[in-house]
Parts: structure tokens; sequence; C-alpha cells
């Protein structure tokens, strides 16, 4: 059994000026430093929420909607500045690949390191270590420092370690649109079977096909909070009329 | 406090084994020599302020060179192991704004690996000693042990509480960097701590915290004489005042770290 519930959950973020010695003596040269009067930005704001087994919910809405905060709050990364935040299962995520791995490291140590972050025992994760490889395609590249990867083969790597280790929650940030299509599908038939055996899974996408093929349930976010949750076909709908009366269609096709 | 941030140490344990035993690897990553550096270090430079300073002070350059090694080797420790702290949460921010791994273990990480090069530049003082002073090495040697153990939870402390600054105050880390450089020339490691007690400066080393642990390593590791008792129950009295300090630090920076970072 797993489950998210969130209860009235409110994410505030202090930002932290910087305060140098020229902001004190030159007077003026903060403008482009303010950030709210307070210097504090509600991400999510009174957030309702409850996802139970075998759902996939896509997460849409448009850069600084919040949906990137909603993820790390429910990976316990981020924690609430109130309400409160269950979440039950074993969790998975995978957010911004550019951090996170070690440079310097080939792919089998990389694997292996994010395997354990994800609470996987050393033994546990060098069982699954030919399955992932296997599954990444990464080959002979492998064997070399990630520092030389491209973003697509991060992607492989990363996506394959976190559905590896079979977790009850996965969180996807919008990061899988960096692989191919070959991969793109392989990861979706991945994630159908992941959740055969009724996992949940948070993905949040710009691509509204995506959030289609690859979901049974759609959240808009909008400045922090939900405008509409329901079934992907009509919440995507929704978003993209509402893009198009504020002419950004440009955003997600 | 205590339970959650040994138990999160204890949870993160492979996580942080691996992490030691990758910048142990890294640190001499395409160097010739490679771990030979971890010795050849503190020995070149004992060698080099040994020299001159037994020409200024005229004594046996025999004589002088252990000392300055075996004081030398545990402040390299204590001030590697300070300044690392500094950057130990901030170095670590794609794993801490990604994923659950316990905070705690980064600090240490950076204590473990100054450790295991301490360990190997004392194994390079041991040998120099053997031939310098063969009548020397002795049982007495073996009280170093629990000086290692108490500037060990103490450096780490270090690492803690600047770890922590770190995160609001950026400014910290050079800030500790000089005072740093201070205290070493008020700690008594190029000369006898009798040489302040002369001039009437006793304080300088009395009330410095540096002075005990460097004393319970550097003294012991000489094999002709232990600390006396106080100086033990001193160095331990303020490593666990220093290390509860920090541990509560931490454990209350845990908390909304990723907002920070």
């Amino acid at each position: 059994m797993s489950s998210i519930i969130l209860d009235h959950v409110d994410l505030t973020f202090k930002i932290w000026r910087e305060k140098r010695i020229k902001d004190i003596l030159v007077p003026g040269s903060r403008r482009f430093n303010e950030f709210g009067t307070d210097g504090t930005v509600r991400a999510l704001k009174d957030l309702e929420l409850s996802v139970g087994d075998g759902e996939r919910v896509a997460v849409v809405g448009h850069n600084g909607a919040g949906k990137s905060s909603l993820l790390k709050l429910l990976a316990g990364i981020y924690p609430p500045t109130s309400g409160r935040c269950r979440v039950e299962g074993r969790i998975s995520s995978m957010f911004e690949l550019a951090t996170g791995f070690e440079m310097e490291l080939n792919g089998w140590d990389n694997i292996y390191l994010r395997g354990l972050m994800l609470g996987e025992t050393p033994g546990c994760i060098k069982r699954k270590m030919k399955e992932i490889a296997e599954f990444s395609e990464l080959g002979d590249f492998l064997n070399m420092p990630v520092k030389y990867y491209s973003s697509g083969m991060f992607l492989r790597l990363a996506f394959s370690v976190s559905t590896a280790i079979e977790p009850d929650i996965l969180l996807l940030d919008e990061v899988v649109a960096a692989g191919d299509a070959a991969f793109i599908e392989k990861a979706r038939k991945r994630m159908d079977r992941m959740m055969d055996t009724a996992k949940i899974m948070v993905y949040v996408t710009h691509s509204m096909q995506q959030a289609v093929s690859m979901c049974d349930r759609c959240v808009w976010l909008d400045r922090g909070r939900i405008m509409m949750d329901g079934e992907p076909r009509a919440v995507t709908d929704a978003y993209m009329k509402s893009l198009g009366s504020r002419g950004m269609d440009d955003e997600g096709q | 406090m205590f339970k959650e941030y040994f138990e999160g140490i204890w949870r993160d344990r492979y996580i942080l084994s691996s992490f030691v035993n990758k910048d142990l690897q890294m640190k001499y990553r395409r160097s010739k020599l490679g771990v030979l550096w971890a010795v050849l270090m503190p020995l070149g430079l004992s060698l080099i302020i040994g020299g001159v300073y037994s020409v200024i002070y005229d004594s046996d350059p025999r004589e002088f060179i252990p000392l300055i090694f075996a004081g030398l080797n545990p402040w390299i420790f204590l001030n590697g192991t300070a300044d690392g702290g500094t950057m130990a949460f901030i170095g670590a921010e794609g794993y801490l704004k990604q994923t659950n791994v316990d905070a705690q273990i980064f600090p240490l990480r950076v204590t473990l690996v100054n450790f295991v090069n301490l360990l190997y530049a004392l194994l390079a003082f041991l040998t120099v000693y053997l031939f310098l002073q063969p009548e020397a090495v002795g049982p007495r040697m073996l009280m170093t042990i629990p000086g290692l153990a108490l500037m060990f939870i103490f450096a780490l402390s270090l690492a803690n509480i600047a770890a922590v600054i770190n995160l609001d105050i950026r400014d910290y880390q050079p800030m500790q960097s000089l005072l740093l450089q201070g205290l070493f020339y008020a700690t008594p490691i190029l000369y006898p701590a009798e040489m302040l007690a002369e001039r009437g400066f006793e304080m300088l080393y009395m009330w410095n915290p540096f002075y005990y642990f460097v004393e319970i390593v550097k003294v012991p590791i000489q094999g002709t004489s232990v600390p006396g008792w106080h100086v033990y129950a001193i160095a331990a009295a303020i490593a666990a005042a220093v290390f509860t300090l920090s541990i509560a630090l931490v454990m209350r920076a845990k908390k909304g770290m990723a907002f920070k970072l």
C-alpha cells in the first residue's frame, strides 16, 4: 500500500538575498535583486491532494507554477511550511540531471552510488547492476567518466537506476524528454509494467502528449494552486486553452 | 537529537564509505607518486621547517625535525578538516537537493578523508623516527591512540560547525582560514610551550583548545613522555562540549537545508 496525502500544504521559500558591500555603498544597485518585499515566495498554496495505489499523475503548468517544488515536497527534500504531507511507500525520484552525479567517476560507479542514495544496500544494487546496464543500453560508455556524457545518456543512466530499485512511488521531473524516441518508448513500457503492480507515479511534464499517453490523471498547477485535477485529456485541453487565450501557445505541444 | 544523528549516519554508512573511498582515490589520481604524497607532504614540510629552525635556534636537526613533524601532523589534520568542512554541505548540493541522503554524513566524510591522510603521515613519522631516534620508540607511543580518538571527535565537530555556518555566511570560509592561521602561531608547534610561558604568554596556549589536542598526539608519539592526565581531561571535556554543540547545529540546519543550497 502506498499513498500520498497533502493536507492544506503551504510551501514558502525564503529567497536568500545576497547582500554585498556594493549594495550597501551604492544606492539603487539592488534593483535587480528585489524579490517580493519580505524576500519570500509562496511556491505552493494551500494544496489538497491525495493519490492512491496505481495512479499515474501528470503535473502540468508553466514554468514557476510550483511543479518541481511539489515533487521535492513529496520526496521529503522540502519540508512543508505549514499543513501536513504524508507519503507512504518507498520513493524513488529523478529530478534535474545537471547535478547529482560524480562527474569523475564512470557509469558503473554512478549507478552504484545512485542506487545507494535511493536506499539500496550494496549487495542489492550490485545484483541489479547488470540489469540496469542492459536497460540503459549504454554499453561501453559505462566505463567512461560521466563528465563526457550527453544529457540523453545521463537520462538513460538515471532512469534505469530509479526504476530498477522497484519503488512504490516514482517521482519524475520533466527530464524524460531528453531521451531519444526509442528510449522514451522503452521508458513508457517499463512504467506501464510498474503500474501493473499498483504503484504511484507523479510525472511533471511539458508534453501534453506524454501526459495523456503515460498518465491516467492530470493535475494542472498555476502559481502554486491546483487549477484543475482530473482526466488527462480534459485537463490538458483546458490548460492548452488557457495558454492560447494568453497568447503563450509556444509552450508544450 | 543524538540518536537521530547517529541513526542517520548508520543508515547512510554505505554512501559514506563509498564517498570516502572515492575522495581518497581522486585526491592522488593521475599523479605518478599517488598516495605517497600523503606521506611526502608532511615529511617534506618538516624537513624544510625543521631545517630552517634548527639553524635559527641553533639546535640539532635530528631532534628538531621529528619534533616539528610530530606537531605538524595533527595541525594539518585539524586545519584541513575545518577548512574542508566549510564546503561539506555546499559541495554536496546535488545530493542534498535531490535525494534524502542524511546531511550529517558530509562533514564526517571530510573528517574521515583527512584522518586517513593523517594516519599515512603518522606512518611516515614513525618510519623517520625509527631511523633518527630508535631509542625513543616504545610502548608509551600507544598513548597516541586515545589522543587520536579525542582529536577525531574535535575535528569532526569543527567540520560540522564550519559546514553549518558556511550555509548562511559564505564569508566564513576565508574568515576561518585566517583565524586558523593565527591559531597556528599561537599553538606551540614550531616552538616549545615553555617559550611562551617564559615570556608570560602562557595564556595564549592555556586558553587555546587546539593546544590540548595537538599535545595529546604530538607528545606520546615521540615516545619519551606522556602528557599529564589533566591535558587529556581538558581535551575530553572540550571535545564533548564542542561535539554536542556541533550536533545540535547540524540537526537544526538539516531541516530545510535544501532551501539554502
